[in-house]
């Protein structure tokens, strides 16, 4: 081993294990507020963000399941073909409803319970999570902290927030129609 | 002889034996256990059991009763699979016993209290700590890297908070590292080593059965790859068969063949995900992974890459271990943090020798790596973070171990500063308000409240409440709970279908946030520090005709 690569591996772990050190100090909580007050706030606006994305692509495939066994119980006959439309959105359950009708229906209403109440989880714990932005923002701008007004994006907060509300409610009713649609279809198993 | 040293030697003898003493008492390894000691014991009843340790605890009070741990001791039934975990005769068939009796005898020498419910089982966490001194020391004779590890394992917040609990999780550490002790002490040749090897096994069956499959599967096959050179074929055959001898009647008892049906493929990619973020986050930082895989790599097609010293093959034997384990553990529909406690004992084992060879590479590196996994979780998470890959919940806050943090002062905190546990908060309300006699529903902590209170508590996750009358109190509480088939919960639906349809409740709002367990030690779960905003208060209803 030459005495040159001996040399950058050393530089180079101790810059990583340095680098690491330093983004850590940098999150302390108690440092974090004292250098970057926003970024907190900010994370949490992301992450709420990521909910949302990750609630939008449930209520998708569940909407979407929910019709795909509609359209099951009306086409149950051996004979039905693969349907192309939906090989192409569930392809694991088509090929299986064919090969085993019994076991794709048990696995579909599985996995619509577990979309189902992993939404009304989500939805649950993102409130908790919007509320404590709200509460945080409040408090933050009661004190005439003006930083609090934007994000570093220069979008301000309030209207980031009130967004978050409204969509809330709209992901929220929608579960809300899904949901006798589902059980309905639950309790058929 | 010269007279002078005729007359001085004895004083130097005595002189010696006293620094002797005060050497091994300021002995690294000495400092390092007294440290455990602290951070294992010192108020070690601050914070009431919560749920999973309550079952424990309820259950080893009733083997006090009838000899048997019983599931109804003619008040209450303890339960938190729909009834499942009992046969006819109210006889507990769903998980093992040894637990159950390790608690009873606490109870019974030190009374019916937390503190004793807890105490075996953080004795047992602090001899994983010694266990992991002498295993390196005795094997390998390494004393730098017995110390590092066993400091390592001392510095492990989510290791202490699982060694803190009324429940197994030390003890099936400990036995790992017994069989590991005993399966590198010259088994083959030595009676007392086999003896202890068979009984560790037959134990960890014993304490759960989840982690002898997932651990006992592994480690025999990283053994026969890496020390093929330890089985003797008549003596392993003998202690196979013995092994199975004695869990043969256990496989029987606790209804293993029942709940092996509850297998569901679907499940085994996101277990497998959080299995691998799980340790990745809490035992052995992605960084230190990915270098051991690199320094590993030829492994895969050549025998002859195999680490020929013996500390580097006890290392990988240790990692293949681990993963055969968690692929194991994959299988399981019930992922839960709590099964990878029993490889704590060895990830510190892995990073403290990756500690000493940084060292040796580099000793500015060496310090800095073991500052890092000594004191701060920053070298688990920053590097998942970087990747975006860290695992959360949404209800977490920065003072928790999901955020990078120095563990110790958070550990530290708590036990200074106290947590207004939400059971706590309960089983006081219950005990100051509650009369003789009265009937309490509760959709979770049910099982808390039946070991600190003397009413009849109904519901949690037990299925088919028989209520005789509308109850005296209820408690919804804020995180709603479905049961493994994703149906709500048969406490929450009663409770919901009782304020609809039942007049005289009236709610009594309590000053106190409704958290969604109390002193659970998953790291994922924990907190040590009140949250910035805290969740709802709880609410209780109380029935107004009931006095």
């Amino acid at each position: 081993m030459s005495f040159g690569f001996l040399k950058s591996g050393k530089f180079l772990l101790t810059a990583g294990l340095l680098l690491v050190l330093a983004q850590g100090l940098l999150e302390l909580p108690e440092l974090q507020d004292y250098f970057f007050p926003k970024k907190y706030l900010e994370f949490n606006l992301d992450l709420a963000k990521l909910e949302f994305w990750k609630i939008e692509k449930n209520l998708e495939s569940l909407k979407a399941r929910v019709s795909y066994l509609q359209w099951f119980l009306a086409h149950r006959s051996p004979e039905d073909n693969i349907s192309k439309d939906w090989l192409l959105r569930f392809p694991f359950s088509e090929s299986l409803r064919w090969l085993s009708p019994k076991i794709f229906w048990h696995l579909n209403i599985y996995a619509l319970k577990r979309t189902r109440i992993g939404l009304e989880r989500k939805l649950k714990y993102l409130n908790a999570l919007i509320n404590d932005i709200k509460i945080n923002t409040k408090s933050k701008l009661s004190h005439n902290n003006a930083d609090y007004l934007t994000d570093s994006s220069g979008v301000n907060i309030s209207q980031i927030i009130q967004n978050f509300d409204q969509l809330w409610a709209s992901y929220n009713q929608e579960l809300k129609t899904l949901t006798p649609k589902s059980i309905l279809l639950e309790n058929l198993d | 002889m010269d007279p002078l040293t005729y007359l001085i030697s004895p004083a130097l003898k005595v002189m010696n034996h006293s620094l002797n003493r005060i050497n091994r008492l300021l002995s690294p390894i000495a400092i390092i256990v007294a440290v455990g000691a602290f951070l294992l014991l010192f108020g070690l009843d601050n914070r009431p059991f919560w749920q999973d340790e309550a079952e424990t605890a309820c259950l080893a009070r009733n083997v006090l009763k009838y000899g048997v741990p019983r599931a109804y001791d003619g008040v209450n039934i303890i339960s938190q699979e729909q009834g499942h975990e009992y046969d006819q005769n109210f006889l507990w068939r769903w998980s093992p016993w040894l637990q159950i009796y390790v608690t009873a005898a606490a109870f019974r020498l030190g009374g019916l209290t937390t503190y004793a419910g807890r105490l075996p089982f953080a004795l047992l966490g602090l001899a994983c700590i010694i266990l992991v001194y002498q295993l390196v020391r005795h094997n390998f004779g390494d004393r730098p890297w017995a110390l590092i590890s066993a400091a390592l394992l001392t510095s492990s917040v989510p290791f202490l908070l699982y060694a803190r609990q009324c429940r197994y999780y030390s003890l099936g550490a400990l036995l790992t590292l017994i069989s590991l002790y005993a399966f590198m002490d010259d088994w083959q040749k030595r009676f007392l080593s086999a003896l202890l090897l068979c009984f560790s096994i037959v134990l960890l069956f014993y304490t759960n059965y989840l982690l002898f499959f997932s651990f006992v599967v592994p480690a025999l096959l990283a053994a026969f790859l890496l020390y093929p050179q330890y089985f003797y074929l008549r003596k392993f055959l003998l202690i196979m068969v013995l092994t199975l001898c004695f869990i043969f009647p256990g496989m029987l008892l606790y209804k293993i063949k029942q709940q092996s049906a509850i297998i569901n493929p679907s499940v085994i990619p996101g277990n497998f995900e959080n299995y691998v973020g799980g340790l990745f986050q809490y035992l052995i930082p992605l960084p230190i992974a990915l270098y051991l895989l690199w320094r590993w790599r030829r492994i895969l097609w050549t025998r002859s890459a195999l680490p020929a010293e013996p500390g580097e093959r006890f290392i990988l034997f240790l990692s293949l271990t681990i993963v055969g384990n968690v692929f194991l553990l994959t299988l399981i529909p019930q992922c839960e943090h709590r099964y990878l406690v029993h490889l704590y004992p060895l990830c510190a084992i892995i990073l403290g020798w990756v500690v000493c060879a940084a060292w040796r590479y580099y000793k500015v590196s060496g310090v800095l790596l073991g500052v890092l996994l000594l004191f701060t979780n920053w070298l688990y998470l920053v590097p998942m973070d970087w990747l975006h890959i860290t695992n959360r919940s949404v209800l977490n806050d920065r003072q928790m171990l999901t955020y990078p943090n120095l563990p110790l002062k958070l550990f530290l905190t708590e036990l200074g500063s106290g947590y207004p546990d939400v059971t706590y908060n309960l089983i006081r309300f219950f005990q100051t308000h509650a009369h003789p006699g009265e009937v309490i529903l509760i959709t979770y902590d049910d099982l808390p409240l039946q070991f600190y209170t003397p009413f009849k508590v109904l519901g949690g996750l037990q299925g088919n409440i028989k209520l005789d009358q509308p109850p005296d109190w209820m408690v919804l509480r804020w995180y709603t709970r479905w049961n493994r088939a994703y149906q709500l919960n048969e406490s929450e639906r009663l409770i919901q279908e009782i304020l609809a349809t039942t007049p005289g409740y009236a709610p009594v709002v309590l000053p106190f946030e409704d958290q969604v367990f109390g002193n659970n030690p998953d790291p994922y779960e924990h907190r040590f520090i009140p949250a910035e905003n805290p969740l709802p208060p709880v609410v209780i209803y109380k029935k107004l005709a009931s006095r």
